[in-house]
């Protein structure tokens, strides 16, 4: 629960890079001036030169053995920078996903993702939030169709991996199947969303296409089985990404209380500002101390990682939500402009909060595993 | 075989064979074995678990072995903890000497008091208590009045302490005094260690919201003390009480697992008193749902106390993270309180052993009783106070 050696340098290599080639005007930037992918191909290029695209990977498949413990570390910066990359989608996701299923794709797809050269996004999510088991698009005798309303990197993305129903009868994430679906073939439709963090998504309509058994990944029908367990790691990655967002903003918070004067005194003197700083202070080592359970059970080992998945979810959905309110309130009017960068680690945060799972999802979903 | 695996191997052999079955048993109040001149055991298998811990070192697992101690590493201590966890084997011995007064002692105190003292805690032969708070000086503590004059060949004390828990049963208690006026407040405290058994030393019990009396008002009226007991340097002894206000604030953060009774499962609390429909959940959302905020709390919690471990052992402390401790803990430990309290129903608002199973009555006294925790050893105000200056820097 402690990174190692080679663990820290790697977080300040990224946090170095992130600063002085990212910082979170390129994310204005990204923002204002628009790309039609979503993000900065060079500096994503940059980052995966750097090897972020493949510590998710075991050693076989050329994995850096930074473990999940590093891969947190790159979370948080990304998270503490507000940096647009399709690293959760693409890589955290989609090569683990394609890496879990070990078929074909391992040798066709993979070395093509971890180079940056093709982009993956996973179309998960149907109707207005992440419900997998509620999956309504289907593969039927050979042809796709359905609609994925909110589809991470969608925009930027060469292939989606799509979740669709394969078994007619089947309920919940039984009889489900993930499918390959490159994103020029005929009847796939990708509309861009303009999201509140100036990130990208996309609602990706998949009407009659025509999928072959090559595009299949990993086993047909019982796809959650691989699936689900990658998805857990994403979710304490994500959580990892969240808690940086949420640590830099207690810092900017901090040196902000200790630069601003009122009534003659750095309004940081004030009790009522130190209790609620404190508190959240508290609050964030405690969800970071489930996310560093998380990802070091990973790295030990352990299998089934659903229940802290759920866990560091909900305690980094808290966290993130309660810290970059308080910001705002903190930084008074300055708060709720958009020339200071609070508010874009505001809208972030809720961002963050529907993927992978909102607090409801994940509350329930622990209640259910631990048997109440 | 590892070093550290065979230790844990023949660890859960020693503890198979010389923890006896009733000592394996979450411990009820009644039964928890206090140190003392005059301690008594519930059952004999108290007396022999006790002994056989006693005698191995382990009431103080890390304590050097020159002052009777087991000295452990603390990977071994964590491998003992775990152990006895396993088998649920109930704390050999409890004592504000061993928490609090012994860690202090080691780091502060001079080879004379390490022998007279250290061994006996060990072993159990005395119940210390902690004389601090004063009715005028409790969040203020450094305001304390109670004064030590320097009479040539010892010390004659004169004031009272207040919130001393257990004193009326308590062999001897450590102190702060003044022994000097002059300077700031801070300065001109001694820690000092008194007989209970001086002459001029009264005590009275204080009854609780919780018809508990544990804490007590304790007197000084002229008494003398020797002028060894004072620990550390004279007039320094904020330095030692800061070092001891730490082992406190753990302890109160994790009194649950140490002195708490019988640990309630709110899962299974709420399965019997509000019961599951036929899939499987909690018949009431809303309780269920803040069932889901204390396991979350509480895992996380562990958690914390886990990453803190691996920090320590790994050199790369977070100096702000164990002053959250205390705070998150006792916070946690209230909201337990609470839910389980909710969980009863009228069935929670016992406050005869008569008219409600002892179970019941139990919750509401714990209930009660915790909302201790968040004053005691300085109040969540205090700690919010610390952690915004020390650990996030913002200014006093």
């Amino acid at each position: 629960m402690v990174l190692n050696e080679e663990q820290r340098l790697l977080h300040s290599t990224i946090r170095d890079f992130l600063s002085q080639r990212a910082p979170v005007a390129a994310l204005r930037e990204l923002r204002d001036n628009g790309n039609p992918q979503g993000f900065d191909s060079d500096l994503w290029n940059e980052l995966i030169e750097l090897g972020v695209s493949s510590i998710v990977l075991s050693e076989e498949q050329g994995g850096l053995g930074f473990g999940w413990m590093g891969l947190g570390a790159v979370m948080e910066e990304i998270g503490r920078h507000l940096t647009a990359t399709p690293m959760l989608s693409s890589i955290v996701i989609g090569a683990a996903l394609v890496e879990a299923a070990a078929d074909h794709h391992s040798n066709d797809l993979l070395p093509d993702v971890v180079a940056g050269t093709r982009n993956l996004a996973f179309a998960c999510d149907e109707g207005l939030r992440y419900n997998p088991g509620a999956t309504a698009a289907a593969l039927d005798n050979g042809l796709l169709q359905g609609e994925k309303t909110f589809v991470i990197n969608g925009p930027g993305a060469t292939d989606f991996l799509v979740l669709a129903r394969t078994v007619a009868d089947s309920k919940g994430t039984d009889g489900l199947t993930l499918i390959v679906v490159p994103r020029d073939t005929a009847g796939v439709t990708v509309n861009p969303i303009h999201s509140a963090d100036g990130h990208s998504f996309a609602r990706v309509n998949f009407n009659q296409v025509a999928v072959d058994q090559q595009q299949i990944v990993g086993v047909p029908d019982r796809a959650w089985d691989f699936v689900s367990p990658v998805l857990d790691r994403a979710t304490l990655a994500l959580a990892a990404e969240m808690l940086g967002g949420a640590r830099e903003l207690l810092e900017r918070t901090l040196a902000y209380l200790n630069d601003r004067e009122q009534f003659d005194v750095k309004i940081g003197s004030f009790q009522a500002l130190q209790h609620r700083c404190a508190q959240l202070f508290c609050q964030l080592e405690l969800a970071q101390s489930v996310v560093y359970k998380g990802l070091s059970a990973i790295d030990q080992g352990q299998q089934d990682l659903a229940k802290l998945a759920s866990h560091a979810k909900v305690l980094a959905i808290d966290c993130y939500q309660k810290m970059s309110n308080e910001a705002v309130q903190m930084h008074g009017g300055m708060g709720i402009t958009d020339e200071v960068d609070i508010g874009l680690f505001l809208k972030r945060s809720r961002v963050c909060n529907q993927i992978l799972g909102d607090s409801s999802f994940h509350r329930e979903r622990f209640a259910t595993l631990c048997g109440y | 075989m590892s070093p550290i695996d065979e230790f844990r191997q023949q660890t859960r052999a020693w503890l198979e064979e010389n923890c006896p079955a009733s000592q394996r048993r979450p411990v009820v109040k009644d039964e928890q074995i206090w140190a003392g001149r005059d301690r008594v055991f519930a059952t004999p298998d108290a007396k022999l678990w006790f002994e056989r811990m006693r005698d191995k070192g382990w009431t103080a697992p890390t304590w050097p072995t020159e002052y009777g101690g087991g000295g452990l590493s603390s990977d071994e201590e964590k491998v003992l903890e775990k152990e006895m966890a396993r088998l649920n084997c109930r704390p050999a011995l409890y004592d504000l000497g061993l928490w609090m007064l012994g860690p202090a002692l080691l780091v502060h105190g001079n080879e004379a008091q390490k022998q007279e003292h250290i061994s006996k805690i060990v072993r159990g032969d005395i119940r210390w208590a902690q004389g601090y708070s004063e009715p005028a000086a409790g969040s203020d503590l450094a305001s304390l009045k109670t004064r030590a004059e320097d009479m040539g060949d010892h010390f004659l004390v004169n004031g009272t302490k207040i919130w001393t828990t257990q004193a009326d049963k308590a062999d001897w208690i450590f102190a702060l005094v003044r022994t000097d006026s002059s300077g700031t407040k801070h300065q001109g405290i001694s820690f000092i260690l008194i007989d209970m058994r001086s002459a001029g030393v009264s005590t009275t019990p204080i009854e609780l919201i919780s018809g508990d009396s544990e804490f007590c008002q304790t007197f000084f009226d002229d008494v003398k003390v020797p002028k060894e007991n004072i620990v550390g340097e004279l007039n320094n002894g904020w330095a030692v009480a800061k070092e001891l206000l730490k082992h406190e604030r753990k302890l109160m953060a994790t009194m649950e697992s140490i002195v708490q009774r019988e640990d309630e499962s709110l899962v299974e609390l709420a399965t019997e008193y509000i019961g599951m429909d036929e899939s499987g959940k909690l018949n009431d959302s809303t309780i269920r749902s803040r069932i889901t905020d204390q396991l979350m709390t509480a895992d996380a919690l562990e958690y914390l106390n886990e990453r803190l471990f691996f920090q320590y052992r790994s050199k790369q402390v977070d100096s702000g993270l164990p002053l959250t401790i205390k705070y998150l803990g006792t916070n946690a430990i209230q909201q337990k309180d609470e839910l389980l309290l909710e969980i009863l129903g009228n069935h929670g608002l016992s406050w005869q052993e008569q008219s409600h199973t002892p179970r019941e009555h139990n919750i509401v006294q714990n209930w009660a009783y915790n909302k201790a925790h968040t004053i005691a050893g300085g109040t969540s105000e205090i700690q919010l106070n610390i952690i915004a200056k020390r650990a996030l820097g913002l200014p006093a």
